[in-house]
């Protein structure tokens, strides 16, 4: 009789002899050693502006039907490692509800600006839209609570865009996940177009792997270390759903990064406008904290983050105006959704 | 660094923000550049209160992963990947500050007044460092003596901190300190402040001659007051000082308890000479002849005895009888006086300087206490008679204290005056490096402690643990005070005071300026530190 660790071993030993290449998954083109460039230290070369953005967000109430979330955008300006005086931040409750019309359902998503200029109208998506839906299920509140914060992302980056930023760069990729989400994303990257800047998104963590059953992590990452690049990047092609309008990169910006990262650039740059994006990257991804993240991206995490003890003061100033038994019924309907920790609270 | 608006749309510069704490300590989140240092002054400004805290422990901080924190420095270290960078404006490394409360200012209508911490600063309240203005709710004290000006870490501020000499006095003084650390300074400066008042009588055993001061260097003699208030007793005295020339008459057995060891046997000896010859005991001691037949007394303790009063005060046996080496004891009829004028110049609120430098540790100790006890016999009946509240106070300098206030020595006059000299308007200023020595009873009554350098964690760990404020956390400012500078812990005061003590010479010769007309020329000068303000 096999040893079942022994044949989960073997199996993973199978899962480690990585390949030489392979058509990356959601995309046309091959990938092999020859497709990795290694990147080099720009000397004298101009590097340009950058401005990240990011958004961050608390609950502060939840019912099965109701959310209201706080959350904060920002977007800042940076020359390589060096944080210029222009940013910008939007605060904003959002309160999202699931609501009837025409036998139908509804979800309603209205912002109350705190800090900033509103920029969302209520945007009302029906529950049983595709992009909102998991598998049959529809209805998922935990779906539909970040859709404010990301339009709103879409928004402040134009704003970024008018300040004078060259390279916009998101935090994760620039896939579009709502219904008319696309539609926002395009605004921003015709006026990125127009204004002669770039839409970059760059991922911390990817899960795209090849064709061939091997993730990507580690696959190139091997490659790399045949060729010997400190630095490198990796062109994956366009994406293949047809939301997602940007050419997907897999990159390790610094010889101590712990891994590389994906980096999505709006389709439709030019050559020397990609070259220009990596040279700004490579000059800002020296932060001794986190070598081969572009310090933007950390510094807008920072200033965008929404903690638990602001979003409790909130709630807390929410709850004061309520009256005890709208309190009371509030709190029965909340305890619907905070049984997961009553299990592992009785020990054993 | 960058000036923000208080409440009342002052410029202020905050260099720290309370993250947390508790009423024992506030940690504070140090604003970048602001290099704070051990021992700084941070005042807290909240509505109708200001806190007063002092910064006693400094430490790192981050939000990075420790182990991305050591693989980083080790590539920058090694050279191995110089290409790593700190923003400028980083918000994940800082440095924190640890402080510890010392008082609250609260504003009772039109006057600020000190007291000791009740309550704490809002979470998140901004902090400033100290300035002059922040202590202006320090009170003239009645007689003041100075002692320092205030200190924020290693600075000093224009702010002179003084007690009233009094109470100071009355209730003992300890300073404690390391060789080297200013204690004889900080002495000097204390007799300097007190002769300004006529009304201290200070008794000193000056053993290295170094008060007084010479042509060269200044000293008590150059004080204002000096010819009035001095009495300066040496065996080659200065014109206007006294010839030290002491009548063994004087001494009493008991003056030599605590200072000399005895057997039990010795010590009966000696009670007996008394109690047999009264005043003329050593001569009746010197004298006794070991052929002396049908003699009670033990013939070996009889030359033991006599050996350690020879060795005491350095009297040498001649064929014309015993003769003092030194020419300072006298067992004839020269010097009879001279403990009672002692006793009576300290009564008059003098101080009694006494060059010790040509007599031995011990019998400058036996003759302090025949001086004391003397004065102590008739405080005790002006005690007796009511009439103690008219008569000066008295104060007593004694160095290297722990060696006559240890429990073995608790019968000598020093020991009484640390435990009940008070009510007698008799106090001690004892001079140490070893506190620890010093049996705790009696350091728990001694009023004011003048804490200054230590590397001795044994001795810091003892003055923590006796000092009249709660100075725990204080270990470190206090191993690191520099010359001159100190803390005084204080039942008077409020808070443990950071001072430093001025150079002695500045304050002689600032005192001689004056003395020649300068004073309005001083305050007319623009540069000029401000007037002094006091305390208590």
């Amino acid at each position: 009789m096999h040893d079942p660790l022994d044949e989960i071993c073997e199996a993973l030993r199978r899962h480690l002899e990585l390949p030489a290449g392979g058509i990356v998954s959601g995309f046309s083109q091959p990938i092999g050693e020859d497709s990795l460039q290694g990147l080099h230290l720009s000397g004298a070369e101009e590097i340009p502006v950058i401005s990240a953005v990011d958004g961050g967000s608390n609950t502060l109430l939840r019912t099965p039907t109701l959310v209201v979330v706080l959350n904060r955008v920002y977007y800042n300006q940076f020359l390589g490692m060096r944080k210029m005086d222009h940013y910008e931040t939007v605060e904003f409750i959002s309160k999202t509800e699931i609501i009837e019309r025409d036998k139908r359902n509804f979800f309603r998503t209205e912002v109350f600006p705190l800090e900033g200029p509103c920029l969302l109208s209520p945007i009302e998506i029906d529950l049983k839209d595709e992009t909102l839906m998991v598998g049959t299920t529809y209805g998922d509140m935990s779906r539909a609570l970040s859709m404010a914060r990301r339009f709103c992302e879409w928004r402040l980056a134009e704003r970024a865009v008018e300040a004078g930023a060259e390279c916009i760069l998101m935090d994760g990729a620039l896939q579009t996940a709502f219904k008319d989400e696309h539609k926002v994303a395009n605004k921003l990257y015709d006026k990125a177009k127009g204004s002669g800047s770039i839409v970059a998104g760059l991922s911390k963590s990817t899960t795209i792997y090849l064709a061939n059953g091997f993730p990507l992590a580690g696959t190139v990452d091997e490659m790399a270390r045949r060729k010997g690049y400190p630095r490198w990047i990796i062109k994956l092609g366009e994406s293949e759903e047809w939301t997602h309008r940007a050419t997907v990169y897999y990159a390790k910006l610094h010889e101590m990064a712990d891994s590389g990262y994906r980096l999505d650039v709006f389709e439709g740059a030019k050559e020397e406008e990609v070259e220009g994006l990596l040279r700004g990257l490579l000059a800002c991804s020296t932060y001794f904290g986190y070598p081969g993240y572009p310090y933007p991206l950390i510094d807008a995490h920072t200033y965008a983050k929404v903690g638990q003890a602001e979003a409790d003061g909130f709630r807390a100033q929410i709850l004061d105006r309520l009256g005890w038994d709208e309190c009371r019924k509030l709190e029965l309907m909340e305890r619907a959704l905070m049984q997961h920790g009553v299990l592992d609270s009785l020990g054993g | 660094m960058e000036k923000e608006t208080d409440v009342e749309s002052r410029e202020v510069e905050y260099v720290g923000q309370i993250v947390s704490g508790n009423d024992s300590e506030f940690l504070l989140r140090e604003k970048q550049g602001a290099k704070l240092e051990l021992g700084d002054l941070l005042v807290v400004d909240n509505e109708g209160v200001k806190y007063i805290c002092m910064v006693s422990e400094l430490s790192y901080g981050s939000l990075i992963a420790p182990e991305r924190i050591l693989t980083s420095a080790g590539s920058i270290l090694e050279g191995v990947n110089p290409r790593l960078e700190f923003p400028e404006k980083d918000l994940r490394i800082f440095r924190q500050i640890h402080t510890k409360p010392l008082l609250e200012v609260i504003s009772e209508g039109e006057r600020m007044a000190g007291r000791a911490p009740r309550s704490i600063p809002e979470f998140m309240s901004k902090a400033r460092v100290a300035e002059a203005s922040d202590f202006s709710f320090m009170e003239e004290p009645r007689t003041k003596v100075f002692i320092g000006d205030i200190r924020s870490g290693g600075k000093t501020l224009p702010v002179g901190f003084s007690m009233d000499g009094e109470k100071l006095l009355s209730h003992h003084v300890l300073i404690s300190a390391q060789t080297g650390r200013g204690k004889s300074n900080l002495v000097k400066v204390l007799l300097w402040e007190a002769m300004k008042h006529e009304k201290f009588g200070v008794l000193v055993m000056d053993v290295h001659n170094e008060y007084y001061g010479t042509t060269t260097s200044p000293g008590l003699k150059d004080h204002p007051n000096a010819r009035r208030v001095l009495r300066y007793y040496s065996r080659s005295p200065p014109p206007g000082g006294q010839l030290l020339k002491i009548n063994l008459k004087s001494i009493d057995v008991d003056d030599l308890k605590g200072i000399v060891e005895f057997t039990e046997a010795q010590e009966g000896t000696l009670e007996m000479l008394r109690r047999e010859k009264g005043a003329e005991w050593i001569s009746a001691l010197l004298e006794w002849s070991e052929d002396e037949k049908g003699s009670r007394k033990p013939t070996g303790t009889i030359r033991v005895l006599k050996r350690k009063i020879c060795n005491i005060f350095n009297l040498n046996e001649t064929p014309a009888g015993y003769v003092c080496e030194d020419g300072v004891f006298d067992l004839g009829g020269m010097g009879e006086e001279t403990i009672n004028d002692m006793a009576r110049a300290l009564e008059d609120g003098k101080v009694v300087l006494i060059d010790g430098s040509s007599i031995s540790d011990d019998a400058g100790l036996v003759i302090a206490s025949a001086v004391i006890r003397k004065l102590f016999d008739r405080y005790e009946e002006y005690k007796l008679s009511g009439t103690i509240h008219e008569k000066a106070q008295i104060g007593v300098v004694l160095e290297e204290a722990p060696r006559v206030l240890d429990v073995a020595h608790g019968g000598n006059i020093f020991s009484r005056i640390a435990r009940e000299g008070r009510k007698f308007k008799i106090g001690l200023i004892a001079i140490t490096q070893l506190a620890s020595v010093i049996p705790k009873d009696i350091l728990a009554n001694i009023g004011t402690k003048v804490i200054m350098g230590n590397e001795m964690a044994q001795e810091r760990r003892v003055l923590v643990e006796n000092a009249a404020q709660d100075l725990s956390g204080y270990d470190r400012i206090i191993a690191g005070l520099e010359v001159g500078e100190a803390i005084v812990s204080s039942i008077f005061s409020k808070f443990p005071v950071p001072v430093k003590i001025p150079k002695f010479e500045e304050i002689a010769g600032s005192s001689k300026a004056q003395g020649r007309g300068q004073t309005q020329k001083q305050a007319e000068t623009p540069n000029m530190p401000p007037v002094r303000k006091t305390y208590f």
